[in-house]
């Protein structure tokens, strides 16, 4: 735009576009603060292919 | 701007946001259900019952399971396999005259999971419209004093032929309720996180209990097919009802995050919605991000696993590697 628009005047402020920051777009909101309150039914990690843990012992088994 | 698909910082944030929310809960919850734990998920041998088997079936509770009706077909073909619902389901299979060999339950909610069993307090209970406005069973939406005197007597009736996979993290009152109807209870704790740290909540949990520890994949359905496969070790196991989303007539206020989707997203929360395209079914069926977390979860845990799962939800966004696609009719024909 100021290619082609050129005041023949100076601003007594200095003016900077807006970027949307104060906006933040869904994907920022979602990441920010949105999960908490969307998580599931259950935790669980998965490790190692081990789909059932047996505890101490260090028997691992799928 | 419509979200299209989650990070897997995204994802990793719900995978946080869950263990907060279930794991602390979950472990106080099995401090109370320690006086009922006396067989765990490891005592089901083949002369338990339908123990080992080739072929299981996981009827899950999303709507397809309601759209499709597939009790009849699988009752027609006398199919020999595993039957094994979730907590939510069960009350469509018994209306529907199939009686699961299993039902497993995990949610930790401590008034909403004993509707499934048919709650003998609900006269008690302080309002909750959370069961006029779900989908994962619709009969209980309207006439619910009645519907649940009805689901109390059905499971009342078959709770003998039915064992409960049961987690140490739920209410206190599913195991009560279960006892009652004279089911059997075998016990597990889900596998929560690391459990190589010492502190962890999966740690805590089996030196409380001494019951194994199961993954879940952060939800019950996902929990039954991973039973299905690491302790029946089945090696042909189908999903119904397995469609983690919504149709797309579905309106946004009957989805199961739409309250709390509405607080976080106020007039945008229509866009908070993830559209996926079924090249299956030729339809876009939309989820919101929970379900999409349990989505991509299980379709990790199914390319780890060594069986073959046949997803014959008919409906739904679960399709990728690891996962055939096809009718329920096709996995009928081939392992009845």
């Amino acid at each position: 735009m100021p290619k082609y628009l050129k005041g023949n005047y100076r601003l007594p402020k200095k003016v900077t576009t807006k970027d949307n920051k104060s906006q933040p777009t869904i994907e920022q909101k979602f990441e920010q603060e949105s999960l908490r309150k969307l998580g599931g039914s259950i935790a669980f990690v998965m490790k190692s292919k081990t789909f059932v843990w047996k505890g101490d012992e260090g028997e691992k088994t799928d | 701007m419509r979200v299209k698909r989650l990070t897997k910082t995204q994802l990793d944030i719900i995978a946080r946001q869950t263990l907060e929310k279930t794991a602390e809960a979950g472990l106080q919850n099995a401090r109370k259900n320690l006086p009922y734990i006396k067989k765990t998920i490891l005592d089901l041998t083949p002369e338990a019952g339908p123990g080992v088997t080739d072929a299981a079936i996981i009827v899950s509770a999303g709507p397809s399971l309601h759209r499709k009706q597939p009790a009849q077909s699988i009752l027609d073909s006398k199919f020999k396999g595993t039957i094994v619902a979730v907590d939510g389901s069960l009350g469509y299979c018994l209306r529907n005259g199939l009686v699961p060999d299993y039902v497993v339950t995990v949610d930790p909610h401590a008034t909403r999971i004993i509707r499934w069993f048919g709650d003998t307090k609900l006269a008690h209970r302080e309002a909750d419209d959370y069961f006029q406005r779900q989908d994962l069973d619709p009969a209980l939406n309207r006439e619910e004093a009645a519907r649940n005197q009805e689901l109390i007597e059905l499971v009342n009736r078959h709770g003998r032929s039915i064992k409960v996979i049961i987690s140490t993290s739920v209410s206190e009152e599913i195991a009560l309720r279960c006892l009652e109807a004279g089911m059997e209870l075998y016990w597990w704790n889900p596998l929560y996180d690391d459990y190589d740290k010492p502190k962890s909540y999966s740690q805590q949990a089996y030196k409380l209990t001494k019951a194994p520890c199961m993954v879940t994949g952060g939800n019950c359905g996902t929990s039954a097919w991973v039973f299905a496969h690491a302790i029946l070790h089945s090696k042909q196991t189908a999903l119904l009802g397995m469609d983690l989303s919504y149709p797309p007539s579905t309106a946004i206020e009957n989805t199961q995050y739409y309250k709390e989707m509405l607080e976080l997203f106020g007039d945008q929360v229509e866009e908070a919605f993830i559209r996926i395209y079924n090249p299956y079914l030729k339809e876009t069926w939309f989820t919101d991000p929970t379900y999409y977390w349990y989505r991509q979860s299980l379709l990790e845990l199914a390319k780890q696993a060594d069986c073959d799962t046949y997803n014959c939800t008919e409906g739904g966004i679960l399709f990728g590697k690891g996962i055939k696609f096809i009718p329920l009719k096709d996995f009928l024909n081939k392992f009845s």
